[in-house]
């Protein structure tokens, strides 16, 4: 029963009767609202796109179940749900969620890796990670097939989107004491970093992975010479000595650096092209011809003072290198023979340069009709002192037109460059040498000896007639004599001992 | 009209809702209290709808509260939110179980002891149940004397948050459950002030005519 209400009054009215439609009470909005938010609140969490990953690493130290989180540039993504061994129990499978990430983004490009604390020579990083613990961090890549499993890498990546620049591979023969982070200069300036490091497929090279920032990336094109920055270096060559220095950071971490020709008009390389990485920032001293021709040279005289490494020069302009020395049989086996094979570089010939797109077998066959057309004008092969300090030789090439015909033979398919002895020059040199020592000889000191000896011997005659003065003058005679004589031996004996006292001199000391 | 026993409604008083002034009702259901000039019922107005629309609203965020997390601690980077039973957990498995329980107890238990109360209350109301009336009325005083303890968790977290703001390194927040938590704990008041205890009695009444 419902009434319209009316002030309490003493007078009874009568009401207006009014059935009161079953309408709902307007307090009923409350639960739905109610239901509306805690609804929302509880499947705002489901309906989020969650996606679920794999990554696998080797070692999952520092990861936690529920507590690690996954960050892309210091900003938290996702976090690790799940740590399990795989099936065979080698490596760690990490299950990590993400909330609210596109998952096209997933690609097989994307990669994953571990950050905690890490002490290197290029400084300390993930220090953070003392205090936080360890989390994993990705560098989401671009393009590729999208994935959900992944293998984490065991070494900190370096982001590479965003981050513009390209990537090359260097191959060297060594590592050296390159590693991960280590510099890639450009003129003193770190313009990138060692990515990572492994042995080649054939496990002959070593391939450096380094990433080079935008803009300094422009700089390099295929003709760009790549080097290692080993810190400090001291060559002993024919050269004379070399001593090296970088700064002390590079002399503990190492480094690459690199140049190209500054005439070049060449386009940039291309991602992930392949260089040579050379031992020094002078490939033309050593490594960089990379085609070397051999020639075997005869010696009669021997190879004092030849070794390995020794440059072949043609007036001072470096034609090669010495390849090997060593000895054989002659033909006749009466004879052994001394030889030298030496390496030329057909690059440093003249009209070969910059003739890099012919192929190997035309430049070999060029240089054999270079030297064969020398040959016959008169070039020939010679042992030089290079140094006197050292004592090292080297090879010279020169024209010795006067010389007897020769031409360039091949014996074993070997090519064999006739030589000739060492020069008259070098010879008059040492000839007026040993006349130089000649002139220290105590030639005046003998001479006088000699003559005091000649005179006591006089003095004798003549004191033959005296009496007593005689015996005294003759007993004088008789001294004198034996202190020559004495003098005499010694020289002898000394000569003997010391026989370069000819030529040089008595040591004074 | 045989009546155990006879209430105001019989005689046509009604008390004031606000001053308790008694009043002649004069057969009106709705009246103008004469002295503070608030309406008065016989019985609070649409009493079981209320109670039972905000004891459902408060069922509602029950769930939120505890599935979602109660605090967001945020420690050197990496945040962790802690609901309600997370807290128990951890306390249990420190073993600090008379921590636990008393979290339990304030913060589960308590605020659904008092809706399922309510709950039982209004049931047993509109089925006119005839026994355990004084029961029901002692459970109802109960249901409002424990609800006003169940704020604790609320309190907890607002302290906890404006003391602990050591920017980076440590900072605490409050998280979505402790709205729904409150929010919870005011709709059971209110369904609590909306349900009018007379009601228990009336309706024995009402059966026994």
């Amino acid at each position: 029963m419902s009434e319209q209400s009316t002030p309490a009054s003493a007078e009874l009215s009568t009401a207006n009767v009014k059935q009161k439609s079953r309408k709902v009470s307007p307090v009923w909005f409350i639960p739905i609202i109610a239901a509306i938010i805690g609804g929302w609140m509880v499947f705002q969490k489901a309906l989020e796109e969650k996606l679920v990953v794999e990554v696998t690493f080797k070692n999952a130290s520092g990861i936690e179940a529920g507590k690690t989180v996954v960050k892309l540039r210091n900003i938290t993504l996702g976090k690790v749900t799940k740590v399990d061994f795989t099936k065979d129990l080698t490596s760690i499978t990490v299950t990590i969620e993400f909330k609210n990430i596109k998952t096209d983004r997933f690609t097989d490009t994307m990669r994953f890796w571990v950050v905690k604390p890490r002490i290197g020579v290029g400084g300390v990083t993930g220090l953070e990670t003392l205090l936080s613990g360890a989390y994993i961090e990705i560098d989401p890549g671009e393009g590729g097939k999208s994935t959900r499993e992944f293998v984490g890498l065991e070494e900190p990546g370096n982001y590479q989107l965003g981050n513009p620049g390209t990537s090359y591979t260097l191959e060297s023969d060594k590592l050296g004491s390159l590693q991960r982070g280590s510099p890639v200069k450009f003129r003193d300036i770190a313009v990138g970093e060692v990515l990572h490091h492994h042995l080649a497929k054939d496990n002959d090279n070593v391939e450096i992975e380094i990433f080079v920032h935008a803009p300094y990336d422009k700089l390099i094109e295929p003709q760009t010479r790549f080097w290692t920055l080993s810190g400090f270096k001291v060559d002993i060559g024919a050269e004379g000595l070399k001593v090296n220095m970088e700064s002390v950071a590079t002399l503990m971490s190492g480094g690459v650096g690199f140049s190209t020709d500054k005439i070049s008009t060449n386009p940039p390389s291309k991602e992930g092209d392949i260089f040579r990485l050379y031992g020094t920032e002078n490939p033309e001293i050593e490594e960089r011809v990379k085609i070397e021709i051999p020639l075997k040279l005869y010696f009669v005289n021997g190879v004092n003072g030849l070794i390995k490494g020794a440059p072949v020069e043609y007036k001072g302009l470096r034609f090669g290198t010495v390849d090997s020395i060593g000895v054989e049989e002659s033909k006749d086996k009466k004879d052994i023979l001394t030889f030298a094979i030496i390496d030329i570089e057909p690059d440093r010939l003249p009209g070969e340069h910059g003739l890099s797109n012919a192929t190997d077998k035309q430049r070999i066959d060029r240089t054999y009709t270079f030297f064969k057309d020398m040959v016959k004008r008169g070039l020939r092969a010679q042992l030089t002192t290079g140094s006197l300090l050292t004592g090292k030789s080297l090879v010279t090439l020169d024209f010795f037109p006067d010389t007897k015909k020769e031409t360039l033979k091949f014996v074993d398919g070997m090519p064999i460059l006739p030589t000739v002895p060492e020069t008259l020059v070098g010879i008059m040199e040492k000839v007026n040498k040993i006349l130089d020592r000649m002139d220290d000889v105590p030639m005046e000191e003998i001479g006088n000896s000699i003559s005091k000896a000649a005179l006591s011997v006089s003095n004798l005659a003549d004191s033959l007639d005296d009496g007593g003065a005689l015996a005294d003058q003759t007993r004088e005679v008789m001294e004198e004599l034996r202190r020559t004589v004495r003098s005499l031996r010694g020289l002898s004996s000394y000569l003997e001992r010391h026989p370069e006292a000819l030529l040089q001199g008595k040591d004074t000391k | 009209m045989a009546k155990a026993v006879l209430n105001a409604k019989d005689y046509n008083l009604a008390g004031c809702h606000t001053c308790g002034q008694v009043v002649d009702m004069l057969n009106h259901t709705h009246a103008v209290c004469p002295r503070c000039d608030s309406e008065v019922h016989y019985r609070k107005l649409d009493s079981i709808n209320r109670a039972w629309a905000f004891l459902i609203a408060a069922f509602v965020m029950y769930i939120p509260a505890n599935t979602e997390p109660m605090m967001r601690t945020t420690a050197l980077g990496s945040e962790s939110g802690d609901t309600i039973i997370s807290g128990v957990l951890y306390f249990l498995s420190h073993g600090d179980w008379h921590l636990a329980v008393v979290i339990f107890a304030a913060s589960v238990m308590l605020p659904l002891l008092k809706m399922m109360a309510i709950a039982y209350i209004l049931i047993s109301v509109q089925r006119g149940a005839t026994d355990r009336k004084a029961e029901n009325t002692r459970l109802y005083r109960l249901a409002e004397l424990l609800g006003k303890w169940s704020m604790l968790d609320i309190f907890v977290v607002g302290l906890m948050a404006a003391l602990v703001q050591l920017g980076s390194l440590t900072s605490i927040a409050p998280g979505p459950a402790c709205i729904a938590f409150a929010a919870v704990v005011i709709l059971t008041m209110f369904a609590e002030m909306a349900l009018d205890p007379k009601l228990i009695w009336d309706q024995t009444e009402d059966k026994n005519e």
